[in-house]
């Protein structure tokens, strides 16, 4: 009778010491990596190194999948992009020479983009979407 | 009585007259005469030249001649051939714009009025940077290019979020999540996958909907956290048999006032055939649909279902720790619009 007892009330007992792990409605989605930190206008400095695309926003999300981007210091960049064209996905590369001015990042003569870093994240804006991209340590 | 001596004296002057006379007239007809003669001193004649020195000339002459027609002549064929295959090309590139103008009025027509894109501007053709398109391997022909903007260097096909209209939408499985929560005696759990796949056809702004599509996840890729529930899970989905659980879309009922074209929302119902451990039974599920800034459907909702209605065995430990038989299946999708901007 006594084990019977101990047999019923052991769950109960871990019952109470075992939590619940459902996840909970709003945490269902996966959550996207995204800088926490607050944003301050770039500088130079910021910009120096390989960074890779962690989240297009607006319009440019249609086609944009995916870019990179090198800067160097001496005012070289290149960058690279996967496009979806219309006859399916394709990449596009680029070079040419950056400038960060007050009116924000000019690749060539492209026109400016608002940019803004945090720790090692880069913010690109224009009229067509934001890029938000991460710095890459290799 | 004429003298001797006065007739000589007369006769003297008269020949001296006569000969003042005839020297007059010879001056006088000298200078009459002298314009019209011309005094030409010929030299000896020269001896007749050799016929086949003449010949040989001739022929040098007409040789030289004919090198110079040669040359001329095959610079001439030369500036042709560079002309003619100047013009072919210059006609290629022609054909090539005039077909990509075609394709890009095709699409400005096939598009509707809300959906049509405000005109592209013009690339910066210079100064700007150097973009290159790196084409499939497999591709032979260009094919007709669609307008494009310019976005941080790239050339982005100009497209714009089109909440009417059939489009399909590709799950993004890094991004997507589906599951199950359940209740036991013991604690309650959830069991969770990113393992989804799918894809499926919407028109959002359309009552009748026209939704159509598949969703599935891999049953071995559940997890619940704890790996020996994990394996009796595993087990009693029959996942060696039955690896996939599939959900096939056949309609969407939107709720009242459901359809909220300015913020670009959708609420109803979606039905469709849930099939687990190859058991098929119809669905419905309650959904809420939005498009976050990315552009990107996010599909969430949550349904109750009994296992026993899929004969799934309902877990049991010794009669003591018992699982409710109703779990709360849910999902939270992200899907990206496939293609071109005609939804393809």
């Amino acid at each position: 009778m006594a084990a019977r007892v101990r047999l019923v009330a052991a769950p109960l007992v871990l019952a109470g010491c075992y939590a619940s792990s459902v996840v909970a409605p709003q945490d269902r989605a996966v959550a996207e990596e995204l800088p926490a930190a607050a944003w301050r206008p770039a500088t130079s400095g910021d910009l120096d190194g390989l960074f890779t695309s962690a989240r297009i926003a607006g319009d440019a999300a249609l086609s944009l999948r995916f870019c990179a981007y090198v800067f160097a210091a001496d005012g070289r960049y290149t960058g690279a992009a996967l496009v979806d064209a219309d006859d399916g996905p394709a990449f596009q590369t680029l070079s040419g020479r950056w400038a960060l001015a007050e009116d924000g990042l000019r690749l060539d003569g492209a026109p400016p983009a608002r940019c803004e870093a945090a720790a090692d994240w880069l913010r690109l804006t224009t009229g067509d979407g934001s890029l938000l991209l991460r710095r890459e340590r290799r | 009585m004429v003298r001797p001596q006065m007739v000589r004296r007369l006769l003297e002057v008269a020949g001296l007259l006569a000969l003042v006379g005839l020297a007059t007239v010879a001056g006088v007809g000298l200078f009459v005469v002298s314009g019209r003669v011309r005094v030409v001193v010929q030299p000896d004649a020269e001896p007749a030249p050799d016929p086949v020195a003449l010949l040989r000339d001739d022929l040098r002459a007409q040789h030289r001649d004919l090198e110079a027609l040669t040359q001329q002549l095959g610079d001439g064929f030369q500036r042709l051939l560079a002309a003619l295959q100047s013009e072919r090309e210059a006609q290629g590139e022609n054909a090539a714009r005039l077909e990509r103008l075609e394709a890009a009025v095709r699409a400005l027509a096939r598009a509707e009025p809300a959906a049509v894109p405000p005109p592209a501007p013009q690339a910066p053709a210079s100064p700007g940077p150097s973009v290159q398109a790196v084409p499939p391997a497999a591709s032979t022909t260009a094919p007709p290019a669609a307008p494009t903007r310019p976005f941080l260097g790239f050339q982005l096909p100009s497209r714009r979020f089109r909440f009417d209209g059939e489009q399909e939408f590709a799950i993004l499985p890094d991004l997507s999540r589906v599951g199950f929560d359940a209740k036991s005696t013991l604690h309650d759990f959830t069991g969770a996958t990113s393992k989804v796949a799918g894809a499926f056809t919407a028109n959002l702004a359309d009552p009748a909907g026209g939704w159509r599509g598949a969703v599935t996840c891999r049953v071995a890729s559940l997890i619940t956290g704890v790996d020996g529930r994990d394996s009796t899970m595993r087990d009693d989905l029959d996942a060696a048999h039955h690896p996939e659980i599939r959900f096939e879309i056949a309609a969407f009922t939107p709720a009242a006032h459901g359809i909220d074209a300015a913020a670009m929302t959708v609420r109803g119902e979606i039905r469709g055939t849930m099939t687990i451990r190859g058991v098929s039974r119809e669905l419905r599920m309650p959904v809420a649909v939005s498009v976050d800034d990315s552009r990107r459907l996010f599909v969430e909702g949550h349904v109750p279902l009994q296992l026993g209605d899929y004969d799934v065995p309902v877990p049991n430990q010794l009669g003591v720790v018992k699982m409710d038989p109703e779990v709360n299946v849910w999902i939270a999708l992200r899907a990206r619009v496939r293609g071109g901007a005609d939804g393809r």
